[in-house]
């Protein structure tokens, strides 16, 4: 847990070798009628200070059940049922309530789809915001003092601080999000879908103050969207994910230009450009697996154009093909 | 807080599953929702078997005026002298029928003015609305006194009366819920389809009120008993006819209590009351089903007690796979 | 609405649309949402026509005004040359729904929970009468299933909508519209609630019925990428109106109005390279519909705003063969 105004590495140039936070081998597991269901199923994933690590998937794929686990609020009947979560080497799976409470929010924030279910309509804004700092002791005065930089910073006038949220519009009660995520000067910074319900300007206009305030305080990133395109813009390393798994992880670029599972090519025919030839996409053919009763060997094969029978048969093993690009796939 | 969408995709059943059936099987299975409908079949039961179980005249006197239980009168006798076990049976059949009849009534008269006034938009809307609410301020003790005292008594006022009371508050739920299912796209698409106004109202936007037709419907019995009682005892009613309702106004008007004669209040009294338990516990049935956060957090908690887990507030940690 | 040489008359004719909603109650001062303002567009037979906004720009509400849930406020709609408000003028003809369908945004709300898949196709067949003995119903509903790639027919006929997945639900709203034969289907924003990956698979669905069967489409979007890839012309809008239109690839290849050019550099596009660096131009957000000044509702916003746009809204004026654009800087001396 880092103090409130303690000076951060320079995030020009992270230590290369200590991840900030290092999940290994994650298991989440849900409660339902038809018997548990795997969401997330052994997801290893590390994060280093002041990088910027972009998880992409569609609905069913873990991606939110991880950014939930590690700040263990999912809710019963979700229950993690292995692995480890190392914050700064400290587990946050073995933390109690009173340790978990300071834990959040100084250490880890979240930033959710929905501002509207994150703000409260009854309480103005600038309420929202000192409450976060006075509940974790800040002084009054500084928490006041707080707020109106920390509007600033995510580009909302401070005269707008008494504001209801519902007197907002839509981009603005996002970036009002952003800044009480911002509030305790957490060390990492997740956000799960932050632009998904946003016009497309809003979006890149949040996105480029979100860059700028990386630069000036430092924090890192998880960013968990269905937008791939985005992520290849605004992202140092992608994982994606696939049923509960990592299917490849590669440096953005790298995954832009040589992807390899055959998942991340069938998304990346998903997106039609603006610009360029207009090309025929074809998407990916069916539809996501029930975790209830999940394939056999290979959790994509039954929608693989190129799957083997031994696809069907054994789960394939995560590879490295070259640094920082690792794939689980039969065929490579 | 809530959880991120679990990733179970679609059932795959091998029989399609109607949310009506499904709904209805699963409240079915509740455990309150069977109390309920033993404790009601028990009573319908003995109203319907009536002259097998108590072969006796209700009204005649057949014994000194309140002698205590005895095997000749399972309950004693009345101040009146008459079998109080017979009325309790017989009077079941008078009390079930008006607390039902007037049930449906209110239901169907409340579904008929809200859904015409929830769908129909402008004037239509506004009358009966306006119309809905003058019956909704109107006190309703006072209101029930007052017809019930200008119209011949008997089991057919009462129904009425009650009725006439009774049916503004489903009229008002059923308006607001169908104001908010008429926005829904599914409507839309009926009306761009082509579709008319009565297979709208009726066949698309009906089936998606059950669950609350239903809870009003139980809601209007428990009312309706009560009600029923209430002004029986008030001597509102034809006490001659033999309910739950007058074996009480007779039971305070020979003055019971002081000859502690307990035997000619309590049974009526408990039989209302267990009937409204029984239509209350099919209520709470049906909001269980409705709303799965309250069934499922006790099977959880169950299973959670398995795994030892610290955390009360945070995500359970278990360090081992769910059976 | 310029159209350059049509050869074919058009299939609908929207001229200078206009709804405006009240707003308060009826005892307070009367203000008006302006929310479709004098917007005029023609879709020809077997064509795709993409209105691109974002929230707040009326798309939708142009959609549900040719679909005739809602009532104009001024303006005329023809189709296949008939002055539709005129002729039905208090509620839409069968004969008008068996020809103008609509498929709605979120596939789960489109569907009625409680009835079956089959019931849903099966109500439009027999109200247009489209098939009267029940095997003849139950045929064509399987085929139809089939036409829009649900297999197995028979199986998913008798599924209701919560045992399908998104993109399943959304092919039978598809295929609800296309029951009745019709010859233009509204599709507001048909993709965006769907997981990424099924969206192809439903935008070459709608391609392959326009070429196939010769419906024309009105394709609503917030996305210029999809709006791209299967509309033939696209119109821009922006707060209610209208702002630049024309053959899709003339459009996004030399965009005229600064609203469509900052739309564009919006997108994110890694094929483009990384721009994270590049700042775009015109902060701000859509401006309020309620009673608006006059003028160009961009002038906010805009940073190429001169005196004339603050003070009317400019006229339409062609850049191109198939391109035009309203903006004060192609005006006449623009």
């Amino acid at each position: 847990m880092s103090p409130q105004n303690a000076p951060r590495p320079s995030p020009a140039s992270p230590s290369p070798d200590v991840p900030l936070l290092d999940v290994r081998d994650l298991r989440v597991e849900y409660l339902t009628r038809r018997g548990p269901v795997r969401a997330v199923d052994g997801v290893s994933l590390a994060i280093r200070p002041g990088e910027v690590v972009g998880l992409a998937g569609e609905s069913g794929s873990g991606k939110s059940t991880i950014a939930h686990a590690v700040l263990r609020i999912l809710r019963p009947p979700a229950l993690i049922t292995s692995g480890q979560v190392l914050f700064r080497e400290r587990d946050t799976l073995d933390m109690d309530d009173a340790e978990l409470e300071q834990f959040r929010w100084q250490s880890i924030a979240i930033v959710f789809q929905s501002a509207m279910n994150a703000l409260n309509p009854v309480l103005r804004v600038r309420e929202q915001l000192t409450d976060v700092m006075l509940h974790h002791g800040v002084p009054k005065n500084e928490a006041a003092a707080r707020a109106v930089r920390l509007f600033d910073l995510v580009g909302i006038d401070p005269a707008r601080l008494d504001a209801y949220p519902h007197q907002l519009s839509g981009g603005m009660r996002q970036r009002a999000v952003i800044a009480i995520a911002l509030a305790l000067n957490p060390d990492l910074l997740i956000m799960d879908e932050p632009t998904t319900a946003l016009d497309v300007v809003v979006q890149k206009d949040i996105l480029q103050q979100l860059a700028r305030l990386r630069r000036e305080l430092g924090f890192s990133v998880l960013f968990i969207t269905h937008d791939l395109s985005l992520l290849v813009e605004f992202s140092d390393r992608i994982a994606i994910m696939y049923a509960g798994e990592i299917v490849e992880r590669a440096p953005a670029r790298e995954l832009f230009e040589r992807p390899l599972h055959p998942y991340t090519l069938g998304l990346m025919n998903s997106f039609p450009s603006v610009s360029g030839p207009k090309i025929k996409l074809s998407g990916i053919p069916g539809s996501p697996p029930d975790l209830a009763a999940p394939p056999t060997g290979c959790r994509f094969h039954p929608r693989c154009p190129r799957a083997l029978p031994l696809c069907a048969q054994s789960t394939p093993l995560t590879k490295t093909v070259s640094t920082g690009h690792t794939v689980a796939c039969h065929l490579v | 807080m809530t959880n991120p969408e679990p990733p179970v995709s679609p059932a795959r059943r091998t029989r399609a599953a109607s949310t009506q059936l499904d709904f209805l099987r699963r409240m079915l299975g509740q455990p309150k929702a069977i109390v309920g409908l033993v404790v009601l079949a028990v009573f319908f039961l003995v109203a319907i078997f009536a002259p097998l179980i108590a072969p006796v005249d209700p009204s005649r006197y057949v014994g000194r005026p309140h002698e205590f239980p005895s095997a000749a009168h399972w309950l004693g006798t009345t101040g009146q002298g008459q079998d109080v076990f017979a009325q309790l049976v017989w009077g079941a059949r008078v009390s079930l029928f008006i607390g039902f009849s007037v049930g449906a009534l209110t239901t169907l008269l409340g579904l008929v003015v809200g859904m015409i006034a929830g769908y129909m938009p402008g004037v239509i809307d506004g009358l009966l609305n306006m119309f809905t609410n003058v019956f909704l301020l109107i006190p309703g003790l006072p209101l029930l006194i007052t017809l019930a005292s200008f119209l011949p008594p008997g089991t057919v006022t009462v129904i009425l009366v009650l009725t006439f009371t009774g049916w503004a508050w489903p009229a008002r739920v059923f308006r607001s819920q169908v104001l908010s299912l008429r926005e829904k796209d599914f409507v839309s698409a009926s009306v761009v389809g082509g579709e008319g106004l009565m297979r709208i109202v009726f066949v698309e936007i009906l089936p998606n009120m059950l669950s609350l037709v239903v809870s009003s419907f139980f809601g209007a019995v428990t009312y309706a008993i009560a009600s029923d009682a209430g002004l029986a005892f008030l001597g509102f009613e034809n006490v001659n006819t033999v309910s739950w309702g007058t074996m009480l106004y007779w039971a305070s008007n020979s003055s019971a209590l002081l000859q502690e004669a307990w035997w000619t209040f309590l049974p009526p009294g408990l039989c209302i009351a267990l009937v409204a338990f029984a239509t209350t516990m099919l209520i709470y049935a049906m909001d269980e089903v409705t709303n799965p956060r309250l069934r499922s957090e006790k099977e959880i908690d169950r299973v959670l007690r398995k795994y030892h887990v610290t955390a009360k507030r945070s995500t359970p940690v278990a360090r081992k796979p769910l059976a | 609405m310029p159209e350059p040489n049509p050869s074919v008359p058009p299939l609908l004719a929207v001229s200078h649309l206009t709804k405006h909603f009240p707003v308060g109650t009826f005892l307070s001062a009367r203000r008006r949402v302006h929310a479709v303002e004098d917007i005029s567009f023609d879709v020809r037979p077997a064509e795709v026509v993409a209105l691109v906004g974002e929230s707040g720009s009326g798309k939708t509400t142009v959609l549900r005004l040719v679909a005739r849930l809602l009532s104009v406020t001024s303006g005329s709609i023809v189709f296949d040359g008939a002055d539709v408000l005129r002729a039905e003028k208090r509620a839409a003809s069968l004969a008008y729904r068996r020809r103008v369908q609509l498929i709605f945004q979120d596939p789960f709300a489109s569907l009625n929970a409680v009835h079956t898949v089959e019931h849903h196709l099966e109500r439009p067949l027999r109200i247009h009468k489209k098939a009267a003995s029940p095997e003849d119903v139950h045929a064509r509903v399987c085929e139809l299933l089939e036409t829009v790639e649900l297999k197995p027919a028979e199986e998913i006929a008798g599924r209701y909508p919560h045992q399908l997945s998104g993109g399943q639900r959304q092919r039978v709203a598809i295929a609800r519209a296309l029951a009745v034969d019709p010859e233009l289907i509204l599709a507001d924003e048909p993709i965006s609630m769907l997981d990424v990956s099924i969206r192809m698979g439903v935008l070459n669905l709608i391609s392959r019925l326009r070429d196939e069967r010769h419906i024309s489409f009105v394709y609503v979007t917030h996305d210029l990428a999809s709006a791209r890839y299967i509309g033939d012309k696209i119109m821009v809008m922006y707060a209610g109106h209208m702002v630049e239109g024309g053959e899709g690839e003339t459009v996004m290849g030399a965009p005229a109005h600064p609203y469509t050019q900052l739309l564009l550099s919006a997108v994110p596009d890694p094929r483009a390279g990384l721009r994270t660096n590049q700042e775009i131009g015109a902060r701000g957000e859509v401006p309020s519909l309620i009673d608006p000044p006059p003028g160009c509702p961009f002038a906010a916003r805009c940073t190429q705003v001169q005196p004339a746009c603050r003070q009317r809204m400019p006229e339409i004026t062609i850049v191109q063969p198939s391109h035009w654009v309203r903006c004060h800087l192609f005006g006449p001396g623009g």
